[in-house]
């Protein structure tokens, strides 16, 4: 009975290996290479080290990771295959309403999703409210800007694209002076470049002094203020897919545990996007944050 | 027949004047419930047929002087124009409201206006300003709880409101958990002000759905449902329908979103409520999309799109005219500084000109001050010379005419001691000069000769011969004896045919041998002219002065003189030709002038004598 008992445990792990868990993910964001570069060979299931190996913010890849990590701690233990999806469908939510697409490998904004709850399972926070910092940067040659003070900010003038609703919010709550620019993310850079407007948020760079490098450019933040993005963000999965149910509770239950070792706060935190240098600095929109939080 | 007409018009003037002044007299009470009646139909629609009233409603109250009802009327006209897109004018209105607020140092009609202008901001999307404008409120709602004046009730009903609008702004800017936090109403009581309560309830709802969290927001749709206020207004019965449509969405109940959203939906169409009904399309394409009727979901979100378009649309543009308007106001206000600008760049350019001009006056002045004292100065200089010049011609003048007088003086004075005919001394020049002839012989050791020459019978001469002859008798006889005499000695016409020869230093002996030797040549000369010449002779007396007598008296020179007469004469009675003199002794005589006189013959010497 013993015997059989194990048999049959092989063989259904043998049935899952070929029936692998498909999660959608942007195909525009190169994960593949970045995300192999990022393991090194390791196992996804062992990676404690989150520190990057790359340039720049790499969130998106600590995303896949966790997911991967949650999913199995949580009693998914299939192999997990990325399905790479032109954004537009994503973002729309269809494929997640309609159970078409049964998870995503990006958590997604609070806000996004909050009119989907009927047709999506919205996981526990993998960004908390208020863990989402960012930092406005400047052009680096512009020594005047990076210091100024944070009576100085009502003079700034941001770009920020509106459809970016949590940076939006953020912005909208500070006395800086904002230009509305609804394109791409370089053309903003540009603006910083040209003294268009003075600065814009970004998310902290890894790099040791802050410092973020485009195309030849160089760009700093602001010494000493941040902003916080004020929403939280998610895993979604989809509640009409049929292993929808079963794979949020496993997906939630991993993260619960994830939470509670104090993984994903790690994770966070050495992949530089909870960044330690910014951590004294003042946060501009603190008042956004709700009141149990507010440091 | 006048009398009668007259009382008629008067009784009709009278009337005429009390009903008008019942017209006039609306008591503020009276204002004010139907102020309070027009805010409740207002607010519930905010219908545009009753704004005459409510203008008409203003002008009783600014009659009256209710000042506070006045404020409240603009502020209800401000917030109709708001709902209908006039931003610029409702701005005025709720500006004018706060100024009569300010005015009357109404705390509490400020801070009604000042929300109201922070709602106006609101919908200008101008957050900031909303906000700072929330602050003034914030900080006047303070004021009034210190102010125990004021009702609590008017304090708790404000500060209601602010936390309403507050936490309205908050939703607005995103910032939902400051929105729930701030949309709290445990700590307060406010009854007889449901619509608002129900508003912040509303408000607090849809912060509490923004967060996802339809758990929390339903019971307090639940409680809003039991509200009266949802039968009255439109919007907020609407608004309502919205937020319960989007807690059935968000807990996944798609048929009862719809079922509640497509009625409310219904409503809104001949409504202004544009936002509404976006919101409640854009509810139900979500709706039917997540129950899988993609047409009916295309065709609300298209519907969405459209509303959306139109709501924009008209947003956008009531913006562009407040902007366009704002624009038109910074410009004129530009140009009007630049207008200043340059009139003050003229007035400067004026009043540099007239500096100028100034100057140039003071300069003329100054010069003209100048050339005036200059001629002045030379005018005087001139004067000075002139005068100058005229006084020492005067002067010169004087100085001739001086010189002249003393020329004609000195001749004068010449001429009076001189005598005409033998250009002698006369008597008057001795007489003058005595005292200083006399002074030297005073001095000297020796003493001074009076001597007195006569011509002998010079009237013979003269009857004989003529005066001419005489004349020039006297003439030759004159210079006859100056050619005897020595330096010193002055020859003097005493009269007629006298003369008195002064002898000064000269001791009797040293007198009688010159006074021989002029009677010796007067003697041997010849006068008149050549065919007739004339022999004369001449007698002389003389005495020495000073003469001192033996009372230690001192003989003037007349004495003297008179003395010498004497003589004169006694040479005259010893037959003529001849000389006597007075030689006395070398000490004084003893004797007065009358016995001197008597006794001459002692003391004198004689021509006779010597020869003899």
């Amino acid at each position: 009975m013993k015997f059989l008992v194990m048999l049959l445990l092989v063989v259904s792990q043998c049935a899952k290996a070929h029936n692998p868990l498909i999660v959608d993910i942007i195909s525009s964001e190169n994960f593949s290479q970045r995300y192999q570069a990022f393991l090194q060979g390791r196992s996804v299931l062992d990676v404690t080290d989150f520190r990057p190996t790359t340039q720049g913010s790499h969130i998106e890849i600590i995303e896949m990771v966790l997911l991967q990590q949650a999913l199995f701690l949580g009693g998914e233990t299939r192999e997990v295959v990325f399905n790479p999806k032109p954004s537009v469908n994503i973002l729309e939510f269809t494929d997640m309403i309609a159970g078409e697409s049964l998870i995503l490998a990006r958590t997604v904004w609070h806000e996004d999703v909050i009119n989907y709850r009927g047709s999506v399972y919205v996981s526990d926070p993998v960004v908390k409210f208020g863990e989402y910092e960012a930092g406005i940067y400047v052009a680096k040659r512009n020594q005047a800007l990076q210091q100024t003070t944070q009576d100085g900010l009502e003079q700034l003038t941001l770009v920020a694209n509106p459809r970016w609703r949590v940076d939006w919010h953020a912005l909208t709550n500070s006395k800086m002076n904002l230009v509305s620019f609804i394109g791409p993310w370089e053309s903003m850079l540009n603006m910083v470049e040209t003294d268009i407007v003075d600065g814009m948020l970004v998310n902290f760079s890894v790099s040791e002094s802050l410092q973020l490098v485009f195309e030849g450019r160089d760009y700093v933040p602001i010494e000493g203020v941040k902003m916080v993005l004020p929403d939280s963000r998610h895993f979604i999965v989809s509640k009409r897919h049929p292993e929808g149910a079963q794979i949020f509770a496993a997906l939630n239950r991993g993260l619960k545990e994830l939470r509670r070792r104090g993984m994903i706060r790690k994770a966070l935190t050495e992949s530089g996007f909870i960044n330690r240098k910014v951590r004294d600095w003042t946060v501009i929109n603190r008042a956004m944050l709700p009141q149990e939080s507010r440091p | 027949m006048t009398r009668p007409g007259t009382l008629i018009g008067w009784l009709l003037c009278i009337v005429f004047s009390v009903s008008t002044f019942a017209t006039e007299l609306v008591s503020p009470s009276a204002l004010e419930k139907s102020l309070s009646e027009l805010n409740e139909t207002l607010k519930s629609d905010f219908d545009l047929s009753l704004l005459p009233e409510l203008r008409a409603l203003r002008r009783d109250a600014q009659a009256v002087d209710a000042l506070e009802i006045v404020a409240q009327s603009l502020l209800l006209e401000g917030q109709i124009r708001q709902q209908y897109g006039d931003y610029q004018q409702s701005l005025v209105l709720h500006n004018d409201a706060l100024q009569l607020a300010i005015k009357r140092k109404d705390l509490a009609l400020m801070a009604q206006s000042r929300l109201a202008i922070a709602r106006l901001e609101m919908d200008l999307e101008r957050y900031n300003y909303a906000q700072r404008s929330l602050d003034d409120v914030h900080q006047l709602i303070t004021q009034l709880r210190n102010n125990a004046q004021k009702s609590p009730y008017v304090t708790q009903r404000l500060l209601l409101e602010h936390r309403l609008w507050q936490g309205y702004l908050y939703v607005l800017l995103g910032s939902y958990h400051q929105a729930v936090a701030a949309l709290k109403t445990d700590d307060l009581v406010v009854t007889g002000a449901p619509e608002l309560l129900d508003t912040l309830l509303l408000v607090r709802a849809w912060a509490l759905l923004k967060l996802g969290r339809y758990q929390q927001a339903q019971p307090i749709l639940n409680q809003v449902a039991q509200s009266r206020t949802l039968i009255r207004n439109q919007r907020m019965r609407l608004r309502f329908k919205l937020l319960q449509s989007m807690a059935w969405l968000q807990s996944g109940d798609f048929q009862q979103t719809l079922d509640t959203a497509m009625p409310a939906l219904m409503e809104t169409f001949a409504t202004r409520f544009l936002e509404e009904q976006a919101d409640l399309q854009f509810v139900m394409s979500n709706a039917y999309v997540q129950q899988g009727d993609y047409q009916q979901a295309h065709v609300y979100l298209k519907r969405y799109a459209l509303t959306k378009d139109a709501l924009n649309f008209q947003k956008r543009n009531n913006k562009l005219l407040q902007l366009e308007s704002q624009y038109a106001l910074a410009t004129q206000k530009q140009q009007l500084s630049l207008l200043e600008k340059d009139n003050a760049l003229q007035a400067q350019e004026i009043f540099r000109h007239q500096q100028i001009l100034e100057n140039t006056r003071l300069a003329q002045q100054r010069g003209a001050l100048l050339l005036i004292l200059a001629l002045a100065l030379l005018g005087f200089l001139y004067w000075r010379w002139q005068n100058k010049r005229y006084l020492s011609l005067l002067e010169e003048e004087v100085k001739q005419r001086t010189a002249e007088l003393d020329e004609r003086n000195r001749q004068l004075q010449a001429l009076s001691y001189s005598d005409s005919l033998t250009g002698l001394h006369n008597r008057h020049y001795f007489f003058s000069e005595a005292d200083k002839l006399l002074a030297q012989a005073h001095n000297a050791s020796q003493s001074t000769i009076f001597c007195l020459i006569d011509i002998d019978y010079f009237k013979q001469i003269n009857d004989g011969h003529g005066h001419a002859v005489g004349d020039q008798v006297l003439k030759q006889f004159a210079q006859l004896v100056k050619l005897e005499l020595r330096e010193q000695d002055v020859l003097i016409r005493w009269g007629g045919e006298e003369f008195l020869l002064i002898m000064p230093n000269t001791e009797t002996p040293q007198a009688q041998q010159l006074i021989e030797r002029i009677r010796h040549v007067v003697a041997q000369a010849l006068f008149g002219s050549a065919p007739q010449p004339l022999m004369c002779t001449c007698s002389i007396g003389f005495a020495p002065y000073p003469l001192r007598l033996g009372n230690g008296q001192s003989l003037d020179w007349e004495q003297v003189l008179e003395l010498a007469d004497n003589c004169l004469y006694q040479a005259k009675h010893g037959g003529r030709d001849a000389w006597v003199g007075l030689n006395p002794p070398a000490q004084p005589l003893a004797m007065t002038l009358a016995q001197l006189q008597q006794n001459m013959e002692a003391f004198t010497v004689s021509s006779t004598q010597l020869a003899g």
